[in-house]
């Protein structure tokens, strides 16, 4: 049974990547002020219309594009390397080690993730490296916790026996034995998190602790455009569906993914 | 003649294809016809892929999603079970008809008491006496009288018990107590005991035979194991590649299987008696089933192929001992059902011949290959070449074992586990997996530990190897003490020493090549680098009869038997002076486990190998070992030379395991010694000899101390009190 291929999460991920990779060298103006077009409806010239200080809203979604990509990607490849190493190296190296990092675990899962991220976003001042740093601090855990238990269930297979009876060495039983079969779930988890990434994003600058005010952002679009929602309700329905379309879009494409890399399922077709 | 029961005709079964062949569905029944009669067992043969279980399904109706019945009939004591509806078929099963299964484990449910799990199928199989209605207090007292009847001791407590708390014996009885609850008129029983141990395999059959004496039931067996075929079936029907190619009474067809098939398969299984030659193969493997056949599916693995047999598909025909009687005719035959007591055979050789136009040497298989008729394929060693070097082996296996040199010596080995418990992981106890071994491994020869699963034979080879630390005892290899040695000063040693394990689908990192898994070794052993390594590497896979070609490829294209090469290329690639083999072919079908058997055998001849062979059947001891090691609970019991412990076991608890094996020939069956309960466990072992409270012999000091070894001569000795008396009276 063939699954239908996923062509639209796979275009709008990939649209938001070129928006995003591409924005520097757009002919974009998304901090034009234009006073007469305050609260624009769209129209032919404004395809999103204007905001409240009459900029373009098209403008500025394409370039809030950009800050979310960063985002997501960045907390994503921070948090997930940090989280796999640390991980992988406690479940692997077990002893005093793994017993430090999993109560160190615990205690950040104690912790609600996004109040951290607030009052450390708060702490560190608001800016677009401030956020990702926010929020690997409290992303980390998840990959740590996922790969540790990846790596303790892995390292008793019995390939990883008869390298250690080859005399392997430890380092390059971790690295070639160990993670990368303990790479296909920690991706699919890097998938969500790219999303889960996304909406903190815009979560911290709808708050006004993401990215600084000129720079646009879809979290402090929506925060911009709650005052006017009667009056210019694209103002919040823009960036809105824009944070909507790409997490689903995300998300589909990580459900995919899993079905695709599931070892388990490989092994039954066989 | 008794009544037929169960009557399949044409039988004829499909799974839409998952592969990416995209293409035809794969038909796992073709045309498959058998009767069962009221109270008799009729045992369905064959390897894994062959469609017994595909079979059983169906009669059950339970196949998976893509599976569909495209033709054929199953008639129950006259009921068409494929025109039922779906209603009524739940009826039928578990009521008329039961099943078990492999896994006794799985097929439980976790989170609810095993009484409650049979109070459900009594709730709804159950027929209470007249008089007595479907009460609570009936299905209650029905639970606990199913539980008396499977042989569990305390039913009343044990329906209460969830079933991790019962060993895998005892599930197994759960399951067939379940099976019961309906007073089926067939039970169908798909690899009852493959999961278990053989001292339970044998309560386990026991325990079945004496129900269907009871009950009258009738019993659908389906296993690969001609041993237990041998010991429980009233007659047998071979199954190959979806079909069934040849049925047969028990006696007649262990006095002489017809097709070239079963031939195989009897003269694959190792024994004492083939001990001197190579093992029958069979070469190749299953032809897939997804598409139409032209002639016979055997043809390509047959020894006796004709040109004849690529074109034309074989009919039923009798295999009859005298030339005698009407041969079938082509359309007569087609049904087996015809003559359900015949021995029928799917093979053109049978087409207008018998038994001896068929097979002119004997009536018999012959024991060894040098007796066989002589085929293309029939083997993958040349008969000539081997028969000297038998010879000369014959006369080295002869040798005492004092007179080899110890390799390695291992005195007094202790692997303990601690159990930890609570907040602190404070460790309250241990597991003594290996509590005081003491063995020798010499060059060229093959030590066979034995024993029943936990006993701790696993433990013992990981911790020759250093994979497990010993706790206690030393490890003598070429001057060092391997158990004080640090990791840095083992790496020195591993070379020599290599291991084999038992599932060569987990024993492969699944993402790696199989050139780059067979060079591992010398990489990380800096024996061999860059080209000079990937030439070793070549060599290896030749060597075990794969082949360089596989060097780019994914362990995942090759088969079980393919793989279990490819892991003994991985541990020969450095040139290792002891194997441990980990029940290397406990995981393969008969005829896989054959190759690999002599591919072990043959690489101990030119290599001067010492082999570990760890492993629980014994036939694979008889036919492989030089010496044997009894282990019970964490200690050698018994240990001498492979003629000595099995030809005259002197300690209970081997006798005990010796009888239980299931045998093809009637003169090696011995009489069965029923051990009672399962085995302790090791992390409160009883005290004094750990095998006094299940010891059919035991005496009152038993419980006292664990007895001394006693030994009876250079190579053997005994831990048991029975043998401190110079003429012991048991035992004679």
């Amino acid at each position: 049974m063939r699954r239908l291929q996923p062509v639209l999460p796979v275009a709008v991920v990939a649209l938001w990547a070129l928006v995003a990779l591409l924005g520097p060298w757009l002919p974009l103006a998304p901090d034009r002020v234009d006073l007469p077009q305050i609260l624009a409806a769209p129209s032919a010239a404004l395809p999103l219309g204007a905001d409240d200080l009459g900029r373009p809203v098209l403008d500025r979604l394409l370039s809030g594009a950009r800050t979310a990509f960063v985002v997501g990607v960045g907390v994503v490849l921070v948090s997930a390397i940090i989280g796999a190493l640390l991980g992988g190296a406690a479940g692997f190296a077990g002893g005093w080690f793994d017993l430090v990092v999993v109560r160190v675990i615990d205690v950040f899962l104690a912790f609600p993730g996004i109040l951290l991220a607030i009052a450390l976003a708060g702490i560190l001042g608001p800016g677009l490296g401030n956020v990702i740093v926010a929020l690997s601090v409290v992303g980390w855990v998840g990959y740590a916790r996922l790969a540790r238990a990846q790596i303790l269930s892995l390292k008793q297979r019995e390939h990883v026996t008869a390298a250690r009876a080859l005399g392997v060495a430890s380092p390059r039983i971790l690295l070639r034995h160990l993670l990368p079969l303990a790479l296909a779930p920690l991706v699919v988890e890097a998938t969500f998190g790219i999303a889960a990434a996304v909406i903190a994003e815009a979560g911290l600058s709808f708050l006004g602790l993401g990215v600084q005010p000129p720079e646009a952002s879809w979290g402090s679009m929506i925060r911009d455009g709650v005052g006017y929602m009667l009056v210019a309700p694209h103002l919040v329905l823009a960036p809105g569906l824009a944070v909507m379309t790409v997490v689903l879009a995300v998300n589909l494409l990580g459900d995919r993914l899993r079905d695709h890399l599931d070892v388990r399922s490989l092994r039954v077709a066989q | 003649m008794t009544e037929v029961l169960l009557q399949v005709e044409q039988l004829t079964t499909e799974l839409a294809a998952a592969g990416s062949s995209g293409g035809g569905a794969v038909r796992v029944c073709d045309a498959v016809g058998f009767d069962i009669r009221r109270g008799e067992t009729l045992a369905l043969l064959g390897e894994s892929g062959c469609g017994k279980s595909m079979t059983a399904l169906s009669l059950m109706r339970l196949l998976p999603l893509s599976g569909r019945i495209t033709a054929g009939a199953v008639r129950l004591d006259g009921t068409d079970l494929l025109g039922l509806s779906e209603r009524d078929m739940r009826g039928v099963r578990g009521g008329r008809m039961g099943m078990i299964f492999q896994e006794p484990q799985t097929s439980l449910n976790p989170v609810l008491t095993v009484g409650a799990q049979i109070a459900e199928a009594v709730q709804l199989h159950g027929t209470p006496p007249r008089g007595r209605g479907r009460s609570g207090r009936w299905i209650q007292d029905r639970v606990v009288e199913l539980l008396r009847a499977v042989g569990i001791p305390d039913p009343a407590r044990r329906a209460g018990e969830y079933p991790h708390q019962l060993s895998g014996g005892m599930k197994q009885r759960v399951m067939i107590a379940m099976a019961l609850a309906g007073d089926p008129q067939l039970l169908i029983a798909d690899e009852p005991t493959t999961a278990l141990d053989v001292t339970i395999q044998a309560q386990v059959l026991q325990l079945l035979k004496g129900l269907q004496q009871q009950t009258g039931m009738a019993v659908l067996l389906i296993t690969h194991d001609l041993g237990v075929v041998a010991e429980t079936a009233d007659r047998l029907a071979v199954m190959y590649a979806g079909q069934i190619v040849e049925q047969a009474t028990s006696a007649d067809f262990f006095a002489g299987p017809a097709h070239p098939y079963s031939r195989k398969l009897m003269e694959s299984l190792p024994s004492a008696d083939k001990r001197h030659g190579a093992l029958a193969v069979i070469p190749g493997r299953v032809p897939p089933l997804d598409r139409p056949f032209s002639g016979c599916r055997f043809v390509e693995r047959c020894f006796r192929a004709m040109d004849r047999c690529g074109e034309t598909a074989p009919g039923w025909y009798p295999a009859a001992d005298t030339a005698a009687g009407t041969k079938g005719s082509q359309d007569a035959s087609l049904d087996p059902a015809t003559d359900a007591s015949g021995h029928m055979v799917r093979c053109l050789l049978w087409e207008n011949a018998d038994v001896a136009t068929v097979w002119p040497t004997a009536a018999r298989p012959a024991t060894d290959e040098t007796a066989q008729p002589a085929g293309p394929a029939s083997s993958a060693v040349s008969a000539a070449a081997t028969a000297p070097r038998q010879a000369a082996q014959a006369q080295r296996d002869n040798r005492p074992p004092a007179e080899h040199p110890t390799l390695l010596a291992a005195r007094d080995l202790q692997v303990h586990f601690p159990i930890q418990r609570g907040l602190f992981r404070r460790t309250v106890g241990y597991v003594k997996a290996v509590d005081g071994v003491d063995l020798d491994l010499r060059p060229g020869r093959t030590l066979a530990l034995v024993g029943e699963s936990g006993c701790g034979k696993t433990t013992v080879g990981k911790g020759i190897l250093q994979l497990e630390r010993p706790t206690g005892g030393s490890i003598r290899y070429n001057g060092d003490d391997l158990a004080r040695l640090g990791d840095g000063a083992m790496r020195r040693h591993r070379k020599d020493l290599q291991i084999i394990f038992q599932d060569p689908f987990a024993s492969m990192n699944p993402r790696m090549l199989v050139g780059d898994i067979v060079g591992e070794g010398l990489q990380a052993l800096g024996i061999e680098r860059g080209r000079a390594a990937r030439r070793r590497v070549a060599e290896l896979l030749e060597q075990v009869g794969i082949g360089e070609q596989a060097m780019g490829r994914y362990p995942h294209e090759f088969s079980g038997g393919q793989r279990q090469r490819i892991c003994i290329a991985r541990a020969l690639a450095v040139e290792p002076r002891i194997i441990v083999c980990d029940e290397p072919t406990s995981a393969l079908d008969v005829s896989v486990q054959a190759q690999i058997l002599n591919l072990l055998k043959q690489l101990q001849q030119d290599l001067g190998l010492s082999y570990l062979f760890i492993t629980h059947d014994i036939s694979v001891v008889a036919y492989l070992a030089h010496e044997v090691a009894v282990m019970y609970l964490g200690r050698i019991v018994e240990r001498g030379t492979t003629a000595e412990v099995l030809d005259d076991p002197r300690h209970p608890y081997t006798r005990a395991l010796l009888s239980a094996v299931p045998m093809v020939e009637r003169a090696h069956r011995r009489r069965r010694i029923q051990l009672d309960g399962d085995m302790p466990s090791p992390s409160d072992p009883p005290a004094g000899c750990h095998f006094h409270p299940r010891c059919p012999e035991a005496l009152p000091g038993c419980a006292a101390a664990y007895p001394d070894a006693v030994h009876l001569s250079d190579s053997r000795f005994v831990r048991c009190v029975r043998d401190r008396v110079p003429n012991p009276e048991v035992g004679a």
